[in-house]
């Protein structure tokens, strides 16, 4: 008995709400459009910025330079300075990048080749510096390498 | 009514609108760490691959310290700590990697052997200390390599190396158990499509977004200037049976590829010098790295583990007794590679394989 008083109190309480707002439902539905633009405009946002070709070189998870690729740049060199004299040398053209020289004991980055689609890496394990490249590039013709 | 009708509609519509992209999301997620003596990148896509990607991170972390040699109150580094003295009460993962690296000792006849470890440090190769020891020195370390003289007590969960001296190094299996967990994690979160590179150790989830299967380099042993750092494209698909635990739950199939070869760590000073490669993958019986002429391995199976102890197996065991090996055993497929550049397949990677570098024949 009591439970049937509250629910038709609850039904009543709606049925006077909708009456009340109904001149709202408008605006409800302008909202909705709104948010959904926007959440559009934020993709098309997003899209861009991950546009740029970049090569990112981390060390110890930590970003410690972001350079352009473009396709009119000047090759150069970047030395990575890993502490008590350890370094990386790490080459920079327009369309990849390569590590060209490390005094690290197993030189693995030093024979990994030349790096030019996003997602791929070049990791120096002794000294945790990895070179990536992200951005807009054609598609990797391989997933990943085994090795 | 029809107004009804049309407010019905139209709230549905946008209401779908709105959600429908995070439902059926395939946007990827990674995740990328330092662990296990290597660089660890875990890829994986849909609404739930954040989640999976943190709880797979920690166990890494946590299979890192049961088993890294490096950590001195690991299972591992107990282990060898106790050599001759007492069995060591460890962890079940420990456990059972322990128990599957002995499994295929006895199935490659002792080419492949975690108590390796003694020849290992006393070569010290991808450290500074690396260097070529006298044979003497060798033979003298030689009779504690043998993978029997690991005893395991499965109730009491305990390991003990019955000699002074011994050392276990799981370095060429854990990597692979670790895989198989992340695989086994993200199954359990209903990860549809995952990419898994762990140092070079590749195990893929499904498919790629799109359907298509994952396609893998198989790296370049001898890359010059400016060649391609691979030679070979394998698909990641199923080349034999399914595991049953992934028929028909709608649960995506693991396939790893692993390989092994002598290009990853060597003593470089040396081989500049003399032209000899001592690599870091050692003959138990010899005590020397490798020298069956071939110079890289590749092992695709449904168990990273098991990729991983055999790819390094078939480097020490040879062409031609490894391929009987790889062939011999159902739902596996691997290659070798020799120091002349030819390309050994087993039966059901012929088909398979696209090769990029004409500078590799391959052997029918």
């Amino acid at each position: 008995m009591k439970y049937k008083m509250t629910l038709d109190s609850i039904i009543s309480s709606l049925k006077q709400a909708r009456t009340i707002f109904k001149p709202w439902d408008t605006l409800v539905y302008g909202l909705v459009i709104v948010i959904m633009l926007a959440g559009f405009v934020n993709i098309r946002i997003m899209m861009r910025t991950g546009r740029e070709r970049l090569a990112i070189i981390e060390m110890n998870g930590q970003i410690i330079d972001t350079i352009s690729l473009e396709q009119n740049m000047t090759a150069k060199e970047i030395r990575i300075d890993a502490g008590e004299g350890s370094y990386n040398i790490v080459f920079i053209g327009y369309d990849f990048v390569e590590v060209l020289e490390s005094n690290c004991p197993d030189q693995v980055c030093v024979g990994w080749g030349r790096i030019r689609y996003a997602g791929q890496t070049i990791v120096c394990l002794p000294f945790k510096i990895v070179v990536r490249i992200v951005g807009q590039t054609d598609q990797a013709p391989v997933d990943d390498i085994t090795w | 009514m029809i107004k009804k009708m049309t407010q019905f509609t139209f709230v549905t519509l946008a209401v779908l609108m709105l959600t429908g992209c995070a439902v059926q999301s395939d946007e990827a997620y990674t995740k990328d760490l330092f662990a296990l003596n290597t660089f660890l990148s875990l890829r994986a896509y849909g609404d739930r691959a954040q989640q999976a990607l943190e709880m797979a991170s920690n166990r890494i972390r946590e299979i890192e310290n049961n088993m890294s040699i490096t950590i001195k109150d690991s299972d591992v580094a107990q282990i060898n700590a106790n050599a001759g003295i007492k069995p060591v009460k460890v962890q079940e993962d420990t456990f059972y990697v322990i128990k599957t690296a002995l499994y295929f000792s006895e199935l490659t006849g002792g080419k492949f052997d975690i108590t390796i470890y003694p020849i290992a440090r006393l070569w010290g190769i991808g450290t500074e200390y690396a260097r070529v020891p006298d044979v003497a020195e060798i033979q003298k370390i030689l009779p504690l390599v043998n993978f029997r003289n690991v005893i395991l007590d499965e109730e009491n969960m305990t390991v003990f190396l019955t000699n002074i001296g011994m050392g276990i190094d799981l370095g060429g299996i854990a990597k692979g158990y670790a895989a198989d967990e992340v695989a086994r994690i993200f199954q359990e979160a209903r990860i549809k499509h995952a990419i898994i590179n762990m140092g070079g150790s590749i195990t893929t989830l499904g498919s790629r977004p799109d359907g298509s299967s994952w396609r893998i380099g198989v790296r370049n042993p001898r890359v010059q200037n400016g060649d391609l750092e691979y030679m070979a494209i394998v698909s990641s698909k199923d080349y034999g049976v399914i595991p049953q635990s992934s028929q028909g739950s709608g649960v995506s199939p693991a396939i790893s590829i692993l390989s092994a070869g002598d290009y990853e760590r060597y003593i470089a000073d040396v081989y500049e010098e003399t032209g000899i490669r001592y690599h870091h993958i050692f003959d138990p019986f010899t005590g020397f790295p490798a020298d069956t002429g071939i110079i890289a391995t590749t092992v695709i199976s449904h168990s990273a583990i098991e990729a991983d102890a055999l790819s390094t197996a078939m480097l020490i065991m040879g062409v031609e007794e490894g391929l009987l090996m790889i062939n011999g055993i159902e739902g596996i497929e691997g290659l070798a590679i020799t120091s002349d550049k030819k390309v050994f397949l087993s039966e059901g990677l012929v088909d398979h394989i696209e090769f990029t570098d004409p500078s590799y024949s391959v052997v029918p």
